[in-house]
């Protein structure tokens, strides 16, 4: 099963994270890569180099960064293989644990494209 | 927390620790049977407490702190039956009193080399393939017995005497816990990587039960193979397997359509393909060959894969770097199978003629005198050329695979592959070899009236594969523990006799078997046994 952690630090700082801070999640995505279960992972810069594009009744609107609602931003993301919910669970832990603060939210991936990149194909296909 | 819910953390966290305590605790105890007892006894204590006093912040640290007061005790009793027994020695006391202070230190470093120090124990020589196979998955993959059996759809207790026989086997055998050194190191890397690819490839074509593929079992090859890659990061090999398996799974989705038939791999949707595991794929190759390692038979073979994945649409696969990769293949893992594998590629890179000049060549190779696919693709080169095949061998190959694909079983491809991936009786490398015309098709095409291999169409399909070199196994297979078994190949009809000293030999009933190639015959589950024919006696 494939789950995509998000991970919410609550808090945003325009500081880089300290080398020991690097030093620890490197340890730990080291570890977890090499326990076979982390497929991708990157951490994401300050909300304030992103921005929000929105479409409403057909219209756009983009907001460029920083965004209010710190608690809610994203800092990072991981993709695990792992056996179960549960097994996603263990492994979150430890890595909130080399964290010590935060919240990550652990999502169950549906592990296939959406979309046909070929729907053309398909449609052709589809005609008799 | 329930306790399911706890029932079920406590599997993840087994899942995650197991390997690593059952590694530092082989090391300690020298003894990888104790030590799977000693992880044992602190998961029945996890079990017993954790449900009451809740899972611990920190599980792992609780399991390997229990499991070291018992190896502690293990270790003092050793050295107090060592007193017992002057006859033991005191060189062996003296280590052991050695031993016991040291033990903190002892499990605190060196976790990476012993979990890999467990992966070569566990694929050790002196053991048979299904042992390591059992082993493997159940010391460094964490699965229970249960998950074991049912992966390979082997009766548990089945499963559990194997366990017991390795462990007795590695003990007796006084196999060191150690990670081999000099020229042994390729040897025994190349008995890991067999395993790993094994249960890869009964997961990736399963030879047993209905499913034709069993994910979870690529899941867990996949996952071992991350690891023992993250353990011997500088062997291009490992490399090169982890980028095989990454890139034939990254065709996982594809492979098999709404009805879950099988879909070859020029049909497939590509857009269904997992990039993620693909780039992973590629990535891994890249640092194979970095390493040095472009020629090994892995790397080679991820080579040929990576062709596929690459290519967006069929047409755009890179047919002449196929061939050549496979010319490659050939001078590194001399194999006729090979070969025709070859012979295909050159088919779809210069044209059928230039394909079937070679496959033509091939037909006098006695090897692949029984091998069905010979004839599928030859018949399909013929039909690109408008020839023909003689004797109705008109298999749709690459240029008509549904045509195949309708008029056969998926179980009897899946038959097919399983067999002639072992027909050589070891799980070697060259198991993808089977996939000639390449790796995802239910290999090339239809089997059509008047290609060997007479026995595989018919029958239900549960079936049990049984080795010639294995009678125990056959005899376990067709529960009939007591009697004699005996494989008999003959050139045109397997027999499988069953026999002993207080009865004739009787003889598994001919519907029942499905096929014989090079040691390897197919019987079905609950196989009816007969009277030996009088002329045969």
């Amino acid at each position: 099963m494939r789950f995509m952690t998000l991970y919410k630090p609550g808090r945003e700082s325009d500081a880089p994270p300290s080398p020991e801070e690097m030093a620890k999640v490197g340890r730990l995505i080291e570890e977890m890569a090499k326990a076979g279960v982390l497929l991708a992972t990157d951490g994401l810069q300050p909300s304030a180099k992103g921005a929000r594009v929105r479409i409403e009744n057909g219209t756009f609107t983009v907001v460029d960064g920083p965004f209010a609602e710190t608690k809610e931003l994203i800092g990072g993301f991981a993709i695990i293989e792992a056996t179960s919910k549960e097994h996603a669970i263990e492994l979150t832990k430890r890595f909130l644990e080399t964290m010590g603060e935060g919240e990550s939210e652990i999502r169950l991936m549906h592990e296939a494209p959406a979309f046909s990149p070929e729907p053309e194909r398909e449609l052709l296909a589809a005609k008799p | 927390m329930t306790a399911p819910d706890t029932h079920r953390a406590i599997d993840a966290v087994w899942r995650i620790e197991s390997a690593r305590l059952i590694a530092s605790l082989a090391r300690m105890v020298g003894d990888v049977g104790a030590a799977e007892d000693l992880a044992q006894d602190a998961l029945v204590a996890a079990l017993e407490r954790w449900p009451e006093s809740g899972v611990p912040d920190n599980p792992g640290a609780w399991l390997m702190a229990t499991a070291k007061h018992r190896a502690i005790d293990l270790l003092r009793r050793r050295t107090l039956l060592a007193r017992k027994h002057k006859q033991l020695g005191h060189e062996l006391e003296a280590r052991q009193e050695m031993a016991v202070p040291d033990l903190d230190a002892a499990l605190d470093d060196h976790v990476g080399d012993d979990l890999l120090r467990l992966m070569f124990t566990s694929c050790h020589p002196v053991l048979s393939t299904e042992a390591r196979v059992a082993l493997t998955l159940r010391l460094v993959g964490g699965l229970t017995t249960e998950e074991i059996g049912r992966a390979f759809l082997v009766a548990t207790p089945t499963i559990a005497q194997r366990i017991v026989r390795a462990k007795r086997t590695l003990a007796e055998a006084k196999v060191p816990f150690e990670v081999p050194r000099g020229s042994e190191l390729a040897a025994r890397l190349s008995s890991v990587l067999e395993v790993l690819y094994l249960i890869f490839n009964e997961g990736y074509s399963a030879t047993a039960g209905d499913d034709w593929m069993r994910p979870a079992l690529c899941e867990d090859a996949l996952r071992l193979g991350r690891v023992l890659a993250g353990l011997a990061p500088e062997e291009p090999e490992v490399h090169g397997l982890v980028a095989l398996m990454e890139i034939q799974v990254s065709r996982a989705k594809a492979r098999l359509g709404p009805a879950g038939e099988p879909v070859l791999l020029l049909e497939q949707n590509r857009g269904r393909w997992d990039q993620l595991l693909i780039r992973r794929g590629l990535a891994a190759l890249r640092r194979a060959e970095e390493l040095g390692g472009a020629s090994g038979p892995y790397a080679l073979q991820a080579a040929i894969a990576a062709c596929h994945a690459r290519a967006r649409t069929p047409e755009e696969t890179d047919w002449p770097r196929i061939a050549a990769l496979y010319e490659e293949l050939a001078q590194v893992v001399p194999s006729p199978v090979v070969e025709l594998n070859r012979a295909v590629a050159i088919s779809m890179a210069v044209g059928p003629a230039a394909g079937l000049e070679r496959v033509e060549a091939l037909k006098a190779e006695p090897l692949l005198k029984a091998y069905h696919l010979l004839p599928a693709v030859r018949g399909d080169l013929l039909d690109k050329l408008g020839r023909g095949g003689p004797g109705g061998v008109r298999a749709g190959g690459v240029a008509h695979p549904q045509r195949a694909g309708a008029r056969r079983a998926p179980g009897a491809c899946r038959r097919e592959r399983a067999l002639g991936r072992r027909r050589r009786g070891s799980p070697g490398p060259m198991r993808s070899e089977l996939q000639a015309q390449e790796p995802d098709q239910p290999v090339g095409g239809a089997l059509a009236p008047g290609t060997p291999a007479p026995f595989l169409e018919s029958g239900p399909p549960r079936l049990r594969l049984v080795a010639l070199e294995d009678v125990g196994l056959a005899r376990r297979e067709l529960g009939v523990e007591d009697v004699e078994v005996r494989l008999v190949v003959q050139p045109e009809r397997p027999i499988v006799e069953v026999g002993g000293a207080d009865r004739g030999p009787d003889l598994v009933h001919h519907d029942d078997l499905h096929m014989i190639h090079g040691g390897l015959v197919l019987v079905d589950r609950d196989a009816r046994l007969e009277q030996r024919p009088p002329e045969r006696a």
